[in-house]
Formats: C-alpha cells, structure tokens, sequence
C-alpha cells in the first residue's frame, strides 16, 4: 500500500531513568505498541489508543500517553479528528466504526438544569437521621389488586445496568454485573447475546432482550428472568442493525447465542414480524402469554424525533415498562457518522414522552426508564425529576470496571478486559472485583441520591418523579425549556 | 497459611514478582531502589504452561518436605506457620529443591543460599505479590490460611 | 510414658518433634554416643572447608532439647533387657524404658587391611574425624580420598579447598557409582579433574606403607600426606542384634517403624529403608529419611500409626559450583533419554510407562518434579519424555500429565511427604 497519511493520535513517553524494563507493558499491550527487544524498550505510537493499561500498570511510573504534539495547523472546522477520517477512509474506502457513546460536544441539557433545596420555609432532611425511601417499583400500575395480572418489580434503588450483549462484552462482565445487581436489589440486563448458563442463578434479577436476532432466545430463556425486555433500538445507532464480527464469536459466545462459531451475528435492522404497533403488540402479547403473565414486558427504543407519538404507540400495544435510549446511548459498535448523527438528547425526549403520556392519561401503565449518558447521580435525580421512573446506566458501570472510554470496543482488544472475548484479554476482569467496583458505584450513587433529596425536603423517590419544580433551567432558550418542562433560573413558582 | 492465584484471573503480568523483589532484601517496597540500583531478587515464579500462567509459590505445607530434608536446619517454620529459609545457615546443599515436588525453591546466580516465598515475614506485611495483583488473582488460601482476625494478627498493618 | 532414644542424629531428632507433636508430657531420654555432642553429620566437610564461617553445626538451635524437655545423657547403651524393658550404659547406669527408638545411626565401613592405623589416615564421618584433620592438614599436601561416593567427593572438595592436592580413588569404572551414569560421571569427572581433583577409576586401595605411601591393585605407589577413608558406610546394629532383634543388612522395621519388639522402633541409617518404587529394603543413609523415620517413629511410639511409605534414593549436591540432582534407581532394559547444552545436563531412565530415574546436572528448577514423578510413579509414555529432552527441559515444558496433576491439587500441600 502506498504511504498511509494517518499520523499517531498519542504518543507514549517512557522516563528512561525510571523504566525497569520488565516489560509489563509489553505483556499488556494488546495493540502492541510496547516492544522489548534484547534489553531496548520501544514503542509503536501508531497503534495507541490512550487506553491507559500500561500507565496504570507500571510499576515504576514510568509512562506517560500524550496526544500527538500538534500534528496538524490548528483549523476549527477542520479538526485533526476530521481530517484523519478522511485519511482513514481514503485508506480503507469503509464505514467508519466507532465504539462507545457519542463524544460529540454537542449540549448535555443534565449540565444546563440544577437542582432545588429547602431553605427555612420548608425543611431539609438528615439522611443519616431518618429514613429515605428510593425503592422503586416498575411495571403496569394500574392493576387494582395484587392478584391482578400486572406483575410490578420492585427496586431498592432506580438504578439498573443496561443491556450490553455477551459477546460484545465479556462474560466477565455479565458476571461482575449480574452479583453487583443481586447484591444491591437492583437488574441487570443480558443485551441480546442469550443468558450463559453459569447465570441462570441471577435470573430473578435478570433483564433478558428479545432483539431482532432472537440470539439465545429460547423457553428457559425467558423464564430466567425479572423482566422481559423487546429491543427495538439502541441510542448509539437508531435505526441500524448489529453486526458482531466472527472473531467475537467463540464457541462460548456461540452456545449462549445458538449460533454457530465464529460466524458474524447479524442482528437486522428491524425486527421482521414487527412493522407496526399492532406487530409489536402481538410480540408483547406472545411474551406475556409463554411466560404466563408473570414477567413485566418492557420494550426499549432509541430516542427519534417523534419519540412521543412512539412511545405512546408502545404503551398501548401493552409495555409495561418503555426505556428509552439517547443520543449519547454507548455500543460496542456502530458506524460513526450514525452514532455522532442520529438521535436527540434524552433529557428532551423523557420530559417530551412523559409530558405525553401525562396528558393522554396512560403514564401509570408503564415505566419510564431512561438511558444514554447518565454520568453520576445528580444526572439520576435530574433524570428522575424529568419523569423517569428508573435510569439504565452502562458506559458509567464499565468505567466503574476499568474502562478507560478509549472507544475502542469493536476492535475486540479491549485491554481492560471488558469487550472482548478474547479469554487472555477477559481474564483482566476479575468478577470479585469487579462486582465489588459496581456494587460500590451504586452503593455511593444511592448515599448521594439520599443527600440531594434530603437537600430538597424530600424522604421518598415517588415525590420526585415527575417533579419537576424541582428543575430549574440555566442557559436554555424559551423552547427549550418549554420542552422539558421547567421554569427558567430565577423564575419562582 | 498460604497464598494461591487463581488461574483464571491471572494475567501474566509479573508485578507480583516486582513488588515481590522489592519487598524483600531491605529495599522496603521500593521497586525503583530494587532494579535501578540493587539486585532484585523475586522468591516467586510464573510459568507460562499452554497460555495459563502458574503461579509458583510456596505452599508453606503442612508436612514441609523441605523442612524434613534440609541438612543445615537453616528451612524453619516460624511461628505463624509460614516456611522460610535462613539463608545464614544454608550452605546450598539444595536438597529442599530436590524434595519439593512444585518447584518452588529456586537459586540465584548472585547469592549463594536459596530464595523461596517467606509470605513477607521480613516486613511483617501483607504479601506484597497479594496486596498489588492488578487483578486480585492472588488470594490467601482461607482453607489453611489464617482467616478474619488471625490473618489481621499475622500481617497487623 | 518414658521414652528413651539411643543416638542423637537426625532420627533422634526427629523423634523427638514427632513425640512432642502427640505428646507433651512424656519423659524422653536422649542417649548421645558422640564425644562432642549433638550436631548434623553432613556439615562436617563444610565445617573442614571452612571451619569459621560453618563453625555452627547444629541441626536445630542450641535450646531444641531443652524446649522439647528432653533430658540428655551423655553414654552409651550396651545392652538392652526386653523383657524387662531396661537398657544398660556403658557408664553402669540403667535405664528402663515404655518405649525404646534405636537411631543409633552408622559407622565408617572398614576395609580389612592392616596398617590402617596411621596417624595420617583418617575415617570422615564425625566431627571428631574433620576436627583432627583440621589440626593435621597443610596447605599443599597431597590428599588421597578412597571411595568416591557423596561422602568422598564432598571430603576431596573440602580439602582441595583448603589448599591440598587431592586424589579421589574410586574401585568402580565411574566416580558417584550409586548416583551417576557412566556418562553423567565423565562429564562431572572431566569438571573436578579441570578445579584440580585428580581422579582414578576403577582401582582401589591395596596397601598402606609407613612414610606416607599407598599403593593401589594396579600397583601405582601414590605418595599421601593424608588418607582418607570413605568406602561405605555399615548401620551400627550390634545393640540391636544382641538383644535378639531382626537384623538383616540394618534393623529390620516395619511400616510402622517397629522392629519384633512392639516396645522398641528403630529409625535412621541403622534400619533398612523400602524402596519406594520396588519395596527392597536397603540400606538408603540420608538425611530426608533419617528425619523422617524418627518422626514417624516417635509419633507413632506416641501411639500414632503414621504409616512409612519408605523412600528412594536421592541425592543432592553442590560440588565446586555444579549442582548436581539424581534420584531412583537404574532399570535394566530402561529406555534412557539425554539433553546436554553447555554445562547442563539431563537424563531420564524410563520403564514399564514410569520415570525410574533422572540425572540433572546444573538444572535445578526441573529436580523437584522430577523426584516427585518418580515417588508418585506417576505414569507417563515414554514418548512424552522423548518430546522432552527434543525441547528445552525446563518446569514448563514437563509433560501435561506432571501438570494436569499440580493443577488439579492446586490447593494441596506436598503430596505424602
Ligand atoms: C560427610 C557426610 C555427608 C553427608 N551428606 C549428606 C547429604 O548431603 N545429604 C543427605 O541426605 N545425607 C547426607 N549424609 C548422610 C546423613 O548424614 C545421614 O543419613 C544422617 O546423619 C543419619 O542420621 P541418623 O540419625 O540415622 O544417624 P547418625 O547421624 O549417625 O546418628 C546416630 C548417633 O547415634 C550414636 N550412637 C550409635 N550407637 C549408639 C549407642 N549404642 N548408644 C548411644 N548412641 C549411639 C552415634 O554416635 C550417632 O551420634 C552425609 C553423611 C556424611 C558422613
Ligand atoms: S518449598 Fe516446597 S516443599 Fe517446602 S513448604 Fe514450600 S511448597 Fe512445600
């Protein structure tokens, strides 16, 4: 090939007079950028990704990762990033792939909104003193008894993990997930790769997606779970398929999907028997019906322009819980140009839909469950006081896990360990660690979440879902803030 | 007591036998003292074996065969069981190495004397390899190893 | 319970740890026979080399006995009364006993020639034997070393250190005849003979003149400003033959270390040790078996019944910087296997689908495994071992068999030790 124009991203800086040369590093690299010939230490720049591992690893604190000092004329609408694009497609004449969420900088409306306290005229409450509620219960809740047949689950805090497949992650992480999950009474959620078997003990805390690859969907499937999720899109790529490549298929990844191995798993863009709500309804209906009333069904769609009218489509065919995904929602992998594109913020879309659902008086047949950048749990409580009933979170859990957001997951060199299959990658993650990191992300998201409501006055979750007087917008535009449904900083009321 | 790493966790990586070298000889945890300006001396091993990693540490046995077989009585066990080499007494006959069926006891080109895991004992310590797996692969093995209160007691940090 | 032990070595220690882990109140008697008191018997060549850095020869600090409350008494037994449960001392004294170990170790062997009693030749088993060479020795004498086994050349490398000009007279066609093959031995040869231990083969001791003379069968006449003797070593069994115990080659014990007499064990060099791999009983003078024996024995006289599974033959040595391991026993009809690089060296006698026996010279990360191999006679085709010696030999590289096994008890301890 002629000369390739990509010029390193980062560069890695060795301290020669700390390096030891024992070549940690080198035995870490997944990319190989780290080489030890005979007692010389050198780098391969190009292939870095700033994942971090040798840094973090060294012992002897001898590695720094730069960026590439300026190796382009600065240009703000010709950023480096978009010229090596360029370069990079004139070199492979391919889509470009991308992992993780949108890193775009485009507005996050969680930055432009704050939060209430109670100051004299109503007081503030010690969480340490007295009890706060944050259970959480999800489901239909327009059933008059309990023997009705709209089965609720219940939360001890509104924080579930959301879906990412075995396969484009590894097992470990399902395994990491799943015991966090137990441990704090909250869900995890399978994505669409089938429940591996060593799992089958955490069903009962178990989300399980029905996608339209039907991967791994089988009765015992099904019955292994809380709740039955039906996924229709994914915030990072609305509208597109899945395409996990071959090389992530291992003969594991294989038994847990049924598939064969080594193959490419091909999810289709759309599910073929769903093409409208009364589809989607007889799926719903199908579900309800093979697992005997008992699970609540949720379905889960990207957030598009016209979520509202959606997502009023889909209570009616029957959801008994509707997440929805934004435009910052993480993948393993997607097509850049879709993930950067396609989509609008969940903030929007969740004051948007249950604003909707307000008025067309279905809000308590479903759940609200939004997802797609929620980063910490002032996003949870604003999220919350938007109209969600729960939050997903997954880019914030796989950090809790190591990840160092290199984006670099459809590679499958994860070097944390965490998406890919590869076993001498995936052993990186050890589940006792990581289900005690999760667990404690949790466990400190639901003391803050304590705080922030005690600040308000407020001792259980259930008063501040929908609240939003507890919002007040800064730096929005009148339309804006029509749209989500808050009052300007400063305005009283 | 005893340590084990788990070898579906194990990376590989080698830091247990860095900070193992640093722990020991007086370079007091100090990896840059220990390999920029001593001679690093790690008492544990890692044996690649078709790409699964071995760790190889002394199982400080119940029954030590290398206390039974040294000549000089320089293997001892300490008080809290741990096994451990006085290296002033050893007058490098081997014979430990050729009695322990792991291969755990090893020689070193600079030092005459024996070098095998002594759990940290000089520092009083938590196993340095335990405490910095990036991975918590190594673990104290709770069937023989003191556990809760007692493993506090032996390494009270 | 009085329990009294006759010897002081290693067995004596031993048993003593294995009393005291049953039982911490019974009263033992500890017999020593050597004039200067308790000590391990294999530093005595380093002791000779150098005699103020090994000055301290004992096997356990200098209060183990006091701690275990053990009352030594410095004698003899001559004479043991079963029936009445009584051994005699040579000092008149009387002990009587509930239970009586004999680990009353062994004596240089002799060869049956006359002139033998020179002021300028010297057994090298005890302490007393190396303190007198020590007096006697010079700095550019000529040394004569008869025998080559573990003991002899261990003598001929404390004296070479110490500046003489040593001979090592071996009778068999190879020096370690027990211990080495011929081949593992002309290697090893060539070595000693370059750090300057000049080594005749296949000769051995005819006569002894007055005047520092010797001459071999061969008829060579080799000038010699010390000789010592190291031909064998002949369990001290005369105790026990007395009193009417079975004595064949050593103490006949049985698995439980007892001899006929249900109240008298015997552990150490004094009995005849079974052969792990093919249950012979044989004379096996090791240190690992000597402590091992006593503490089964004094366990088991503690009213245990630790069984001995016996041991084999091992052997470990550093000579002049080589480390040397050997363990088992030559087959014949045994396919043998051989790897050399540079001064390393491997072999592996293999039969019947089991590791008989293996040399290793400067290869100590794979003589532990292998030992155990042999010991657990872990079966392994011969092909696995032919794989072996194609590759480099070393921990990793050992058959899967070897480490399906070490993975599977992870968790265990050493295997029956
Ligand atoms: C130079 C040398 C080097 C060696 N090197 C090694 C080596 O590297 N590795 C190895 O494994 N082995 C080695 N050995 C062998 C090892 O020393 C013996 O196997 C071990 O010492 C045997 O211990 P024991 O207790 O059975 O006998 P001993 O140590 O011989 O003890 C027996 C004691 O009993 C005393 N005694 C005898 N009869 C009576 C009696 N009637 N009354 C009272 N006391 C009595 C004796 O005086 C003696 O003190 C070596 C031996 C020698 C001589
Ligand atoms: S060195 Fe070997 S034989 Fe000795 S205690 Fe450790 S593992 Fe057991």
């Amino acid at each position: 090939m002629a000369l390739t124009m990509l010029a390193p991203v980062f560069k890695v800086e060795r301290e020669e007079s700390r390096c030891i040369k024992c070549g940690v590093c080198v035995q870490q690299c997944a990319n190989e950028v780290h080489h030890l010939d005979n007692g010389w230490m050198w780098t391969n720049d190009e292939e870095c990704v700033a994942c971090q591992r040798c840094v973090s690893l060294c012992p002897a604190q001898a590695l720094a990762i730069k960026e590439y000092p300026l190796s382009f004329r600065v240009n703000s609408h010709w950023t480096p990033a978009t010229i090596r694009e360029i370069y990079a497609q004139a070199d492979s004449g391919g889509v470009l792939l991308a992992g993780m969420g949108n890193p775009r900088s485009y507005k996050s409306y969680f930055d432009h909104l704050l939060l209430n306290a109670s100051q004299v005229t109503n007081p503030s409450i010690d969480p340490l003193r007295e009890p706060m509620e944050l259970n959480t219960s999800l489901g239909n809740k327009t059933g008059s008894s309990e023997l009705s047949e709209k089965p609720l689950i219940s939360l001890r805090l509104p924080i579930m993990f959301s879906a990412m497949s075995f396969g484009s992650v590894s097992l470990n992480v399902h395994k990491s997930l799943s015991r966090a999950a137990y441990a704090m009474g909250t869900l995890w959620n399978t994505g669409e790769g089938g429940l591996h078997p060593d799992l089958f003990s955490y069903k009962d805390n178990a989300v399980v997606q029905v996608a339209s690859g039907r991967f791994g969907v089988h009765p015992a499937y099904l019955e292994n779970s809380a709740v039955i999720e039906i996924k229709i899109g994914q915030g990072a790529k609305p509208g597109i398929g899945g395409h996990l490549p071959g090389a992530k298929v291992s003969e594991e990844v294989a038994r847990t999907r049924m598939i064969p191995a080594w193959s490419d798993a091909i999810s289709p863009a759309p599910h073929h028997d769903i093409y409208s709500i009364e589809d989607l309804a007889q799926l719903i209906e199908t579900l309800k019906v093979a697992t005997g009333y008992k699970k609540p069904i949720a379905v889960k769609v990207a957030a598009v322009h016209n979520i509202s009218a959606i997502a009023s489509g889909v209570v009616r065919a029957g959801a008994d819980i509707l997440a929805i995904d934004g435009f910052r929602g993480a993948t393993g992998a997607a097509p850049m140009r879709i993930r950067d594109h396609v989509g609008i913020p969940i903030e929007i879309a969740l004051a948007q839909v249950d604003s909707r659902l307000r008025d067309e008086g279905i809000r308590q047949q479903v759940s609200l469950v939004a997802a797609g950048g929620i980063r910490n749990s002032a996003d949870v409580v604003k999220a919350i006081a938007l109209g969600a009933d729960a939050v997903y979170i997954a880019t914030a859990a796989l950090i809790a896990l190591g990840c160092h957001l290199c984006q670099m997951c459809f590679t499958g060199k994860c070097n944390w360990g965490i998406a890919t299959t590869r076993p001498d990658l995936s052993r990186r993650l050890n589940p006792e660690v990581g289900a005690k990191r999760a667990q404690n992300l949790l466990q400190a998201w639901e003391h803050e979440i304590k705080e922030i409501m005690g600040a308000m006055g407020i001792n259980a979750i259930d008063s501040l879902r929908g609240n939003r007087l507890m919002l007040r917008g800064i730096g929005l535009g009148p339309e804006e803030l029509k749209i989500l449904g808050v009052k300007a900083a400063g305005e009283e009321g | 007591m005893k340590i084990t790493a788990i070898p579906d966790y194990c990376l590989g990586c080698g830091l247990c036998r860095i900070y193992c070298a640093a722990a020991h000889d007086g370079f007091q945890g100090n990896v840059l003292r220990a390999f920029k300006h001593g001679s690093p001396l790690p008492r544990i091993n890692l044996i690649n074996w078709q790409g699964l990693t071995y760790f190889n540490v002394c199982r400080h046995c119940q029954d030590a065969p290398c206390i039974n077989a040294c000549i000089s009585g320089a293997m001892q066990r300490d008080e809290n069981g741990r096994v451990y080499v006085d290296n002033s007494r050893c007058v490098s006959c081997y014979t430990c190495i050729l009695v322990c069926p792991f291969g755990h006891p090893q020689v070193s080109r600079e030092r005459p004397g024996i070098l095998k895991c002594d759990l940290c004992r000089e520092s009083n310590r938590e196993p340095a390899c335990l405490k910095h797996c990036p991975n918590e692969a190594i673990i104290w093995d709770e069937e023989s190893g003191p556990t809760g209160s007692a493993k506090n007691k032996v390494h009270g940090e | 319970m009085r329990y009294l032990i006759v010897g002081s070595g290693i067995a004596a220690v031993g048993a003593v740890e294995g009393i005291r882990r049953f039982d911490r109140r019974g009263e033992i008697t500890v017999l020593d026979g050597e004039k200067r008191g308790a000590y391990t018997r294999p530093l005595i060549s380093y002791y000779l080399s150098d005699p103020i850095h090994y000055a301290d020869l004992s096997f356990r600090p200098d209060s183990f006995f006091r701690l275990n409350q053990v009352e030594m008494i410095k004698a003899r037994g001559i004479k043991i009364d079963r029936r009445a449960r009584i051994l005699n001392l040579d000092n008149g004294m009387q002990l009587a006993y509930d239970r009586l170990l004999l680990a009353c170790g062994a004596s240089p062997a002799q060869l049956e020639l006359s002139d033998l009693n020179q002021r300028w030749v010297s057994n090298f088993y005890t302490l007393e034997d190396v303190e007198r060479l020590n007096m006697n020795i010079r700095e550019g004498q000529q040394a004569v070393v008869i025998g080559s086994g573990l003991i002899g050349v261990k003598a001929a490398e404390a004296l070479l250190k110490r500046g003489l000009r040593v001979t090592l007279v071996e009778k068999a066609q190879h020096i370690l005849p027990q211990v080495l093959s011929p081949t593992a031995a002309a290697r090893l040869g060539v070595y000693l003979e370059k750090a300057g231990i000049k080594i005749i083969a296949g000769d051995e001791l005819a006569a002894v003149y007055p005047q520092h003379r010797i001459q071999l069968s061969s008829g060579t006449v080799l000038q010699s400003d010390q000789l010592i003797m190291a031909v064998g070593i002949r369990p001290n069994t005369e105790l026990a033959f007395s009193a009417g115990l079975k004595v064949g080659k050593g103490i006949v014990a049985d698995s439980y270390l007892r001899t006929s007499d249900e109240y008298i064990f015997a552990a150490g060099d004094v009995i005849e040790t079974p052969n792990l791999i093919t249950s012979n009983r044989e004379i096996m003078a090791l240190l690992p078996h000597a402590h091992r024996e006593g503490y089964l024995a004094g366990a088991n006289m503690s009213g245990q019944t630790l069984f001995y599974r016996g041991g084999v033959a091992m052997n470990s040595v550093k000579l002049q910087g080589w480390s040397l391991f050997a363990a088992g026993i030559p087959k014949p009809g045994a396919s043998i296997f051989y790897w050399q690089e540079d001064d390393k060296y491997l072999e592996i006698h293999h039969h019947q689908n089991c590791l008989q026996k293996f040399i290793a010279i400067n290869l100590p990360e794979v003589a532990g495994p292998l030992l155990s191999i042999i010991e657990t006679q872990l079966p392994i085709p011969e092909k696995m071992w032919q794989e072996y010696v194609e590759c480099y030999p070393t921990i990793a590289n050992l058959p899967a068999l070897y480490w399906q096994k070490i993975w599977k008890g992870e968790k265990n301890d050493s295997i029956e030790c």
